[in-house]
């Protein structure tokens, strides 16, 4: 048998058909944005260290694929990335940015209305076009693009496996810090390592409980309490203690007296 | 090196070639992608199921299982099936017309989206490490377990403290990245990634060829591109998310039921029971996915009148799935049941109490259907499909496709109005994983209506 490609192409004799042909090749072509995404993100992550390829991975604003699924962390980056580029003319110029809470101010002095709120992008003329509350508390920073931005799961990630490389075979964690992300990722991290977040084994299985944990045992979070915390789960055989100071995570070795490494 | 990692794939593929040649009678029926397919099935599911025994004997994942069990099931091969052997063999072009170049280019074409797909997919997931949150939280962790101790005496199934990564769910996934880890010699976050494009490159292998079984070369080719061009299956597959690998068994375990439907041959029954063992124990999903598919099986034999094939189906596609995953399941009985009890919720009362949700979960699941960073126009196509096909979609056998393709999609509402969780965070995290799921289905479903009314110009 053989196919004439004449009668392929009566576009007149077909025209369900050629809407079906249509539509399939209509899906075809943007599906071809796939080597696009994949090829930028591979030329991104070749000749980076492990380390590097992970962080860029595991941040939802430099790796799509971290976004993939997730309709929600897709309009925020399309937002995001969008009022980027109309505020910094495609990422020539710099522009100052708010943090405050959930909240990401950009502030564009060409955007038509003085504030406009994409949650949780808000894009303004000026700083004094915000409210008080956020200009105060928010930090500020000169920025070119949505990669700039910090990832919790990105930090995590690296935290974690950072420490996987220092941590002793035999340690065991407790982990004081009411951090899902981090319960999740040093347990698989460091796992053979136990790490809990409570001195008595508790249900967790999600944000809600992980948080009740906390909630019912509230004195072990105040710093002021750390040597007694040292104290209480060093006698329950953990050789480490995860504790935020000053901001910053802290692994403490309770055999050595000593810091393993921040956050 | 990748020596080790490539060599933990080969031996997976080699040991469910053996299986597959073992099981099938007739290796002609099948084209050379079909089989290579096939294999990884069988390899994923034969392997995953000894590593699980024997962990419930004391034995923790370690090369020479695989070894000892490839051996063994070649000698098997070599000793009863020698004469099989050839027909291993690619085969003639067969229904291939000739076609002007015009027509082949486009085959060029298609097939060059296709390889080129596989290769940019598979060289990101070959240099980026684990950092999915799932994957870390729930499947990769499991791994670790079971790659560190045997499963009889772990504390981990039992640890309340870790019921956030789900413990009773299956583990066929999980032992697949215990298998390669053991093969490499330690837990390493990119090497275990080989399974990525060794899933991908079969996923579409298995789809191309069971479209081969009706299809010509160019009309398979076509829609394996459109498979092949779903970003969320990309990603997701880069990512080692379980959706895909059950994704994979379903869309075996359904079209080989449907062309044993047709064909009565008795190949194709055994291939769809061993993809449906591996449904079973790939995602607790694949329950409810095996259940519509022993009902679909059922209706269809019955409406047909072929009352004598109900006891081969029986047997094949229920009692032999539930036989050889039965060890998991009793174990799974032993572990603490603290998270979502939807066994205990499938009542239609159940269901009624929460009726007022149905508005919600249909208003939320179009956002995913036309979500075009994730799925393009697929689900537009598909139901662009389905009304101009829908006389042929409702009759026999394309109805059988038909119902496996939408009976999911309502199981998986009928899910969403009974959970206990929150549903805006719930489906942003599960609806198109989900979706995933038997999106393979889907595409072979607008193949066959395609060709059933002739939709395309090179028909």
């Amino acid at each position: 048998m053989k196919i004439a490609l004449s009668n392929v192409f009566d576009a007149r004799a077909q025209p369900l058909r050629w809407l079906v042909f249509a539509a399939f090749a209509t899906m075809l072509l943007w599906s071809c944005r796939a080597f696009f995404d994949f090829g930028e993100l591979l030329l991104e992550l070749q000749g980076k260290s492990f380390l590097e390829r992970g962080s860029i991975g595991a941040s939802e604003w430099q790796c799509f694929l971290s976004r993939s699924g997730r309709i929600e962390k897709q309009q925020i980056f399309s937002k995001a990335h969008r009022e980027f580029a109309l505020a910094t003319h495609g990422g020539v110029e710099s522009t100052k940015v708010i943090f405050s809470g959930n909240v990401v101010a950009i502030v564009n002095p060409r955007t038509r209305s003085p504030s406009r709120t994409l949650e949780p992008i808000t894009v303004v003329r000026a700083e004094d076009d915000l409210p008080g509350e956020i200009v105060s508390k928010g930090s500020v920073a000169l920025v070119r693009s949505e990669k700039e931005f910090s990832s919790d799961i990105e930090d995590g990630w690296l935290w974690t496996v950072e420490l996987a490389r220092q941590l002793p075979p035999d340690a065991k964690v407790f982990l004081n810090e009411p951090s899902l992300m981090l319960y999740y990722f040093s347990t698989f991290m460091w796992y053979p390592r136990r790490v809990d977040v409570a001195t008595q084994v508790h249900k967790i299985s999600d944000a809600e409980t992980f948080e009740a944990v906390f909630r019912n045992d509230p004195s072990r979070l105040e710093a002021i309490n750390l040597e007694s915390l040292e104290q209480k789960v060093s006698l329950l055989g953990y050789t480490h203690l995860v504790v935020r100071e000053d901001g910053e995570l802290k692994m403490l070795s309770l055999r050595t007296g000593g810091e393993s490494n921040q956050q | 090196m990748m020596l080790r990692e490539l060599l933990s794939v080969l031996m997976l593929w080699a040991i469910g070639a053996a299986a597959f040649t073992l099981v099938c009678s007739e290796l002609r029926r099948w084209t050379l992608p079909a089989k290579i397919g096939l294999s990884f099935g069988f390899g994923l599911v034969v392997l995953a199921m000894t590593l699980f025994i024997l962990s419930l004997c004391g034995v923790i994942p370690a090369p020479w299982i695989g070894l000892v069990e490839a051996i063994s099931l070649w000698g098997i091969v070599i000793a009863t099936r020698r004469k099989k052997l050839p027909h291993w063999r690619p085969q003639g072009r067969g229904r291939d017309a000739i076609a002007e170049p015009g027509l082949r280019i486009l085959e060029c074409v298609l097939f060059l989206f296709v390889a080129g797909v596989l290769f940019v997919v598979s060289a990101v997931s070959l240099l980026e490490p684990i950092v999915e949150w799932d994957v870390i939280a729930i499947w990769a962790l499991k791994a670790k377990v079971l790659l560190h101790e045997p499963i009889i005496t772990s504390p981990y199934f039992n640890d309340l403290s870790k019921t956030y990564s789900h413990p009773d769910y299956p583990l066929l996934w999980p032992f697949a990245m215990a298998w390669v880890w053991s093969c490499i010699g330690s837990m390493d976050l990119v090497k275990v990634k080989v399974l990525a494009p060794a899933l991908l490159a079969s996923l579409l292998f298995l789809f191309f060829g069971l479209l081969r079984r009706k299809e010509s070369r160019r009309r398979a080719l076509f829609f394996t591109a459109v498979l092949a061009g779903i970003p969320v299956l990309l990603t997701q597959t880069s990512r080692m998310v379980t959706d895909v690998p059950l994704a994979f068994f379903v869309l075996g375990a359904f079209v080989c039921s449907y062309f044993w439907l047709e064909s009565e041959h008795a190949d194709d029954l055994r291939i769809a029971a061993a993809f449906a063992v591996g449904m079973l124990f790939s995602k607790n999903e694949g329950i409810g996915l095996w259940f519509i598919l022993g009902i679909m099986v059922v209706t269809a034999l019955a409406t047909e009148r072929r009352i004598k094939f109900l006891l081969p189906a029986g047997i094949w596609l229920g009692v032999v799935p539930a036989l050889v995953t039965l060890p998991w399941f009793v174990f799974r009985l032993g572990i603490p049941k603290v998270h979502e009890d939807y066994g205990g919720k499938i009542g239609v009362v159940y269901f009624l109490n929460n009726v007022s949700r149905v508005p919600e979960v249909v208003g939320s699941s179009l956002r995913f259907f036309l979500n075009w960073e994730d799925w393009r126009i697929f689900w537009p196509l598909a139901l662009l499909l389905l009304v101009l096909t829908l006389t042929h979609s409702l009759r026999p056998p394309t109805l059988f496709l038909f119902l496996g393709a939408v009976l999911p999609l309502l199981m998986y509402g009928y899910v969403y109005v009974i959970t206990p969780w929150n549903l805006k965070e719930l489906m942003e995290a599960t609806a198109s994983r989900l979706l995933l799921q038997i999106a393979p289905v889907w595409g072979f479903l607008f193949a066959e209506q395609v060709h059933a009314r002739k939709l395309l110009p090179f028909d």
